[in-house]
């Protein structure tokens, strides 16, 4: 018997139509409490599959189980212990594509497709994506059970990459833009409040006009060689792009910037930054002259999911920071 | 005499869970172990079928809580499953028939209207329930927004894309889209204000609902 398949199959007991019509009371309107209805036995399909795995939830402590966010969300979450909200989608019989509802885009670690049919006596798990922004995700593009369980037993802030630079050499976690739309952003990047101002000259705008959707942020970067010490601060300004007619895809626009720092007025000369493709591949460099007030990229685009690397350079100290949008 | 599909389908059972054992809990190895042998104790059409003609329109509502308990168990308690003493299928259906359809059985007759509800049945029921439901009394809270609470939080430079009116929307189940069209505001713009707000309102709301 071939049974390398790469989805699972659930049966969705009496219990777990008992507590789907237990939540689905709670709703009048019809399609709110059908919404409740299927959203519920998705999530406990999940539940089932992940504790089969070994994984610890706690579905009691999710928004999926609470009426009023089930009333003002259409919400499908399993709290994963250690690990975060798993969005958990469920896919009638003849779709093809898996519906995502935007007002679950922040917060969540995943999105679990759940394909029921028309008795709803099982359900399908078919696969995740950690793509978040879109409101309509094919199922042909879902990653595997295997890599969902893989990315639901890894730190919170995806993967953790070793970086071979020269002296300096660290450890960074891959910074996820999105995250700081929702105003959810590392404790290493601060406000340029806090990191920089006042500082005179300081132009980190996307726009002409002031866009209230913009989130700046900065880090201090410590280029430190040997006894020279060196301190910049990196700044990443983000503003999401407007859907275009063609796609219902959004996007964001990145300007990064390198400033001086500790009261300086020019950057060190000759510092490199960079920026790089996944697989390291590099996009555009700048380099900084004789007194430079800061240097900047060419701002860029790119959408949920995509991944880039910013390195800066100062003679044999080197430091990169990963990002994904 | 036995046939060699189930010789065959024995032992990859039997493969399956030695595999498992040999790895430790969450390693992949263990979990893709278990997995597939999940699958092929549900397709393996040898799982038995204990007091078979008894509790009548129940019957399939005991099985089902029960094979899902046993398959729970199964995966948390691999180890204990031992080759020398009988196959994989003997130790699930012992496991089935002794334990769990056993267990199964106060559980289901116990649940009060247990309904079990198809696509089709969803499509088709009206509204619930004519007192007043849930929804009914957090569209009423909205609505009157007692200390404007609601109001006041709206997305900057926008004051009438305000929580309240966002909430009022939602509600009535009126798209993002044509909410981002009426206030000429991005979706991921709205949408997240409204997921930070409904957090960070969301206590007070239950609160109103259960008092």
């Amino acid at each position: 018997m071939d049974l390398s398949m790469e989805y699972f199959v659930v049966l969705l007991s009496a219990s777990a139509h008992q507590q789907a019509e237990q939540f689905r009371q709670r709703h009048r309107q019809p399609l709110k409490a059908q919404q409740v209805y299927l959203n519920t036995l998705a999530v406990s399909a999940v539940e089932f599959y992940l504790q089969c795995m070994g994984l610890k939830t706690n579905w009691s402590v999710s928004q999926s189980y609470d009426p009023v966010w089930q009333a003002a969300m259409d919400v499908a979450d399993l709290w994963i212990c250690d690990r975060g909200r798993l969005e958990c989608r469920p896919i009638l019989p003849e779709a093809t594509v898996m519906t995502i509802a935007p007002e679950t885009w922040s917060d969540r670690c995943g999105y679990v497709a759940v394909q029921l049919e028309p008795s709803l006596q099982t359900a399908t798990i078919l696969g995740f994506t950690e793509t978040t922004g879109v409101e309509i995700f094919p199922l042909e593009k879902l990653r595997s059970l295997d890599e969902l369980l893989i990315h639901l037993q890894s730190p919170p802030t995806a993967a953790i990459h070793p970086v071979s630079t020269t002296v300096t050499s660290q450890f960074t976690q891959r910074i996820c833009l999105s995250q700081w739309l929702q105003n959810r952003v590392e404790a290493s990047w601060q406000t340029l409040e806090t990191l920089l101002f006042p500082q005179p000259g300081l132009s980190l705008s996307l726009r002409t006009e002031a866009d209230a959707a913009t989130v700046k942020r900065a880090k201090l970067i410590d280029l430190s060689i040997q006894l020279d010490r060196q301190t910049v601060a990196l700044l990443v300004a983000i503003v999401p792009t407007k859907p275009s007619p063609a796609s219902t895809q959004t996007g964001i626009e990145i300007l990064v910037q390198v400033h001086p720092t500790g009261g300086a007025n020019f950057l060190p000369a000759d510092l490199v930054i960079g920026l790089y493709t996944e697989t390291g591949d590099r996009l555009q460099e700048v380099q900084s002259r004789m007194q430079d007030n800061y240097i900047q990229l060419r701002r860029f685009r790119g959408v949920p999911g995509e991944h880039f690397d910013i390195q800066l350079t100062w003679g044999e100290a080197s430091i990169r920071e990963k990002f994904v949008i | 005499m036995t046939s060699p599909e189930i010789l065959d389908l024995d032992n990859q059972l039997s493969h399956l869970a030695l595999t498992a054992q040999r790895h430790p809990p969450l390693s992949q190895e263990r979990q893709v172990a278990l997995r597939q042998l999940v699958t092929g104790i549900l397709r393996s059409r040898r799982l038995c079928r204990p007091q078979l003609g008894q509790f009548a329109g129940n019957y399939q509502d005991i099985y089902d809580e029960a094979l899902q308990e046993l398959l729970l168990f199964i995966c948390q308690n691999i180890d204990r499953y031992d080759p020398d003493r009988g196959t994989v299928m003997a130790w699930v259906n012992m496991l089935f028939d002794r334990r769990f359809f056993r267990e199964a059985i106060p559980k289901v007759l116990g649940k009060q209207n247990l309904t079990r509800m198809t696509l089709m049945d969803l499509d088709r029921i009206s509204a619930p329930a004519a007192e007043p439901t849930l929804t009914d009394t957090i569209q009423e809270f909205v609505e009157r927004d007692p200390d404007n609470h609601l109001k006041q939080e709206h997305i900057k430079n926008h004051p009438t894309a305000n929580f309240q009116v966002l909430l009022q929307r939602r509600l009535q189940g009126i798209s993002w889209q044509d909410i981002a069209n009426e206030f000429g505001i991005a979706i991921p713009t709205l949408s997240s204000f409204y997921y930070r707000r409904l957090d960070k309102f969301s206590t007070q709301f239950k609160d109103y609902c259960v008092d």
